[in-house]
């Protein structure tokens, strides 16, 4: 059954008259209630969608006067793609079907202008329950539509932002960046973590950053210190050799920087870490390179000593045996000389030869405990001590020698040069025994690193042995400890004892050339000890 | 004139060689010995010698020549006494210092026992307030190697 305006009127009106008076007030009332609202489109359409009435609200919405739009369909409220795919039959059909039918679109004002229309579709059906219009409501939510549409925009813009972001730290090479959760469980990898530590997210995310630490830094609690470092102080810095996953370490440069939530609690961490160890190495390598050049210019120092010492033994040493030779050459052709004076000049004259060739031969030993062209090799002290010993044989028989020595270390050095110290050492030991009583010598060796060091090494940073041989001889007032090593200065003229005072010099220059030092301290007549140090095998 | 000698020396040959050239000169000429500066000074503080000129050997155990020369100088009662350095070690080498440290002069050791009696014979021939002119003039004679104050 069609319904039109007129025919909604005539119904109304019959109706009026078999309704009540109040009843026929009531429904007059709430007609033009309906046609005051504002806020709503509120209208009728006949089973076809021509409009029948026309309300405030929709002129308000859509523009349109009820005179200009009454009798047209609603589809003009439509816009051009909506009509294509026939939306208003749909909605139409839809309401029929359903009893009503919701939808939400841009619809076209009377002057083109779109506008954001929530529409519900209403049957209207007759006494035999057949629908003979519709109730549309249209109500114009472009405002809402265009706070959500912003409100949609910033969330997709936030989306998006974190997506770069997430991508620009999952795809940065250089640095590992994760974030740990308050107790140190990593949370997330990116690209950079799996390039520098190996693992790849699902063999870590979960497990304990310390899976990355030494176990002498987990023992030394540093994970856990940084952690609380970073806690505490808001950020924590390190440096240290890290573990890979595959074992191998690598330096790390790490920055843990805490996170907080509003109240200020920790939530978690975020670790960034660099892989440093070329840097490292560079590094190291320069520290090298300088602890070379201060034993360079360590034994350069040396050298020019012994520069000086060998003008010292050329301008007296060797000087004083040639001078004698003349003097006592002279004398032999002094007119008056017996027969036993020529014999007495003639003895002292050998025996400043003697003393020349000693020298000399002292010289050239010396001038051979040199460091060059010699290639260091690992060498059992013990072994040296024992061809030694085998050297001295005769000596240490007769002088009743008793020599006893721990176990030596092995050191990287030079056979013939540690022969010359030890024989030095020892025959010394032996020479300067106390008269009357046989010598008794004893050899030990201790570990030592930077503290109790003498200052005279070349480097202080490192392990070495100290072999100290300690005798039961003359000895020597402190005051000549380092007077004795020096080229050619005999200490004391001793009745009997030979030597050209060379001994300890080789000695000295010795245990320098292995970047060692020797030391001597006595109290006189209670026996001297020499200390020699060598560095340990690294 | 000079009489009264002491020279610090350890090499024995050297201290027979001028005991023999002082007896050469003059018998009656004074002579005292040590083998180092300790020996020295314990002898001169003793009181009983009274040496007008001193030869010091540089080269000496327990209290080498500079040290004894250093020890007398400091030394109110033994300062005035000249003393001559007296090595093996050339004169250009270490006549400087010597005088420096206030020896009188530097006399290398020389290499015949004439020379030696030479020296000495000049030395004994002066008096001790004629001393620095009669090292002056040996040294410009450059008939020995000597430096003078």
């Amino acid at each position: 059954m069609d319904l039109n305006n007129e025919q909604f009127r005539t119904d109304s009106s019959s109706n009026r008259t078999i309704e009540s008076d109040h009843t026929h007030l009531a429904e007059a009332k709430f007609e033009r209630m309906i046609s005051e609202v504002e806020d709503y489109a509120i209208f009728l359409l006949d089973v076809k969608g021509n409009i029948l009435s026309w309300n405030k609200g929709a002129e308000k919405i859509k523009r349109y006067r009820a005179d200009e739009i009454i009798g047209k369909s609603h589809q003009l409220f439509y816009p051009q793609a909506d009509l294509e795919r026939k939306l208003p039959q749909q909605l139409l059909e839809e309401a029929r079907k359903n009893g009503k039918a919701v939808h939400e679109g841009w619809r076209i004002r009377k002057n083109g202008e779109p506008f954001w229309g929530n529409v519900t579709i209403t049957a209207i059906h007759d006494e035999l329950g057949a629908v003979s219009g519709f109730l549309k409501l249209t109500k114009d939510l472009t405002a809402k539509k265009a706070a959500e549409d912003r409100y949609d925009k910033i969330l997709e813009e936030l989306r998006q932002s974190e997506e770069r972001y997430q991508k620009m730290i999952a795809e940065v090479q250089d640095y590992a960046i994760l974030l740990l959760d308050e107790t140190g469980h990593i949370q997330n990898w990116n690209m950079g973590a799996e390039l520098i530590k190996g693992y790849k997210a699902n063999d870590i995310v979960g497990k304990s950053f310390k899976t990355f630490y030494t176990s002498e830094d987990i023992e030394n609690g540093l994970p856990d210190k940084l952690l609380k470092a970073a806690a505490e102080f808001g950020k924590a810095s390190n440096e240290g050799w890290r573990k890979r996953k595959d074992g191998s370490t690598f330096w790390a440069s790490v920055v843990i920087t805490a996170l907080h939530n509003e109240r200020g609690g920790i939530i978690g961490f975020s670790k960034v870490t660099r892989d440093l160890t070329e840097r490292k190495k560079y590094e190291d390598r320069l520290l090298n390179n300088a602890i070379e050049l201060e034993i360079k210019n360590h034994e350069l120092v040396h050298l020019n000593d012994e520069l000086s010492s060998f003008a010292y033994v050329v301008s007296h040493d060797l000087k004083e045996p040639v001078r004698k030779i003349r003097i006592f050459a002279d004398r032999q052709l002094e007119p008056d000389s017996t027969p036993e004076d020529m014999q007495a000049f003639a003895r002292k004259i050998i025996s400043s030869a003697e003393r020349m060739q000693a020298l000399m031969e002292s010289v050239l030993l010396y001038s051979r405990i040199s460091n060059e062209n010699m290639v260091k090799e690992t060498i059992d002290l013990n072994e040296i001590l024992s061809s030694v010993k085998t050297d001295l044989e005769l000596m240490i028989q007769e002088s009743n020698a008793n020599i006893s020595a721990s176990h030596l270390p092995a050191i990287k050095g030079i056979r013939f040069q540690l022969h010359q110290l030890f024989l030095n050492l020892l025959s010394n030991a032996i020479k300067f025994a106390k008269p009357g009583l046989s010598p008794v010598i004893s050899i030990s060796s201790t570990q030592l690193q930077a503290i109790d060091l003498p200052e005279e090494l070349p480097v202080t940073d490192r392990i070495y042995h100290r072999i100290t041989f300690s005798d039961n001889g003359i000895g020597f007032e402190q005051d000549q400890s380092e007077k004795i090593f020096d080229v050619f200065k005999r200490l004391k003229q001793k009745e009997g004892l030979t030597g050209t005072g060379i001994g300890l010099s080789i000695v000295r220059k010795a245990a320098l050339n292995h970047h060692g030092y020797v030391t001597a301290e006595s109290v006189p007549g209670k026996g001297s000890k020499f200390h020699l140090f060598l560095p340990a095998i690294e | 004139m000079i009489r009264n000698f002491f020279l610090a020396d350890d090499d024995p040959d050297d201290t027979d060689l001028f005991e023999e050239a002082l007896k050469k000169i003059d018998k009656h000429i004074v002579l005292d010995t040590a083998t180092n500066g300790k020996e020295l000074i314990e002898k001169l503080h003793t009181g009983k010698i009274n040496p007008e000129i001193i030869f010091l050997d540089v080269n000496m155990p327990e209290l080498d020549g500079w040290e004894s020369l250093r020890t007398l100088k400091q030394h109110a009662g033994l300062r005035s006494i000249p003393v001559v350095m007296y090595s093996t070690s050339a004169a250009v080498l270490d006549g400087k210092k010597a005088i420096k440290a206030g020896a009188v002069c530097y006399f290398e050791k020389p290499p015949s026992f004439i020379k030696l009696k030479d020296f000495l014979e000049k030395i004994t021939h002066t008096s001790k307030d004629r001393l620095v002119d009669t090292l002056k003039s040996i040294e410009a004679s450059k008939s020995h190697n000597i430096v003078v104050a």
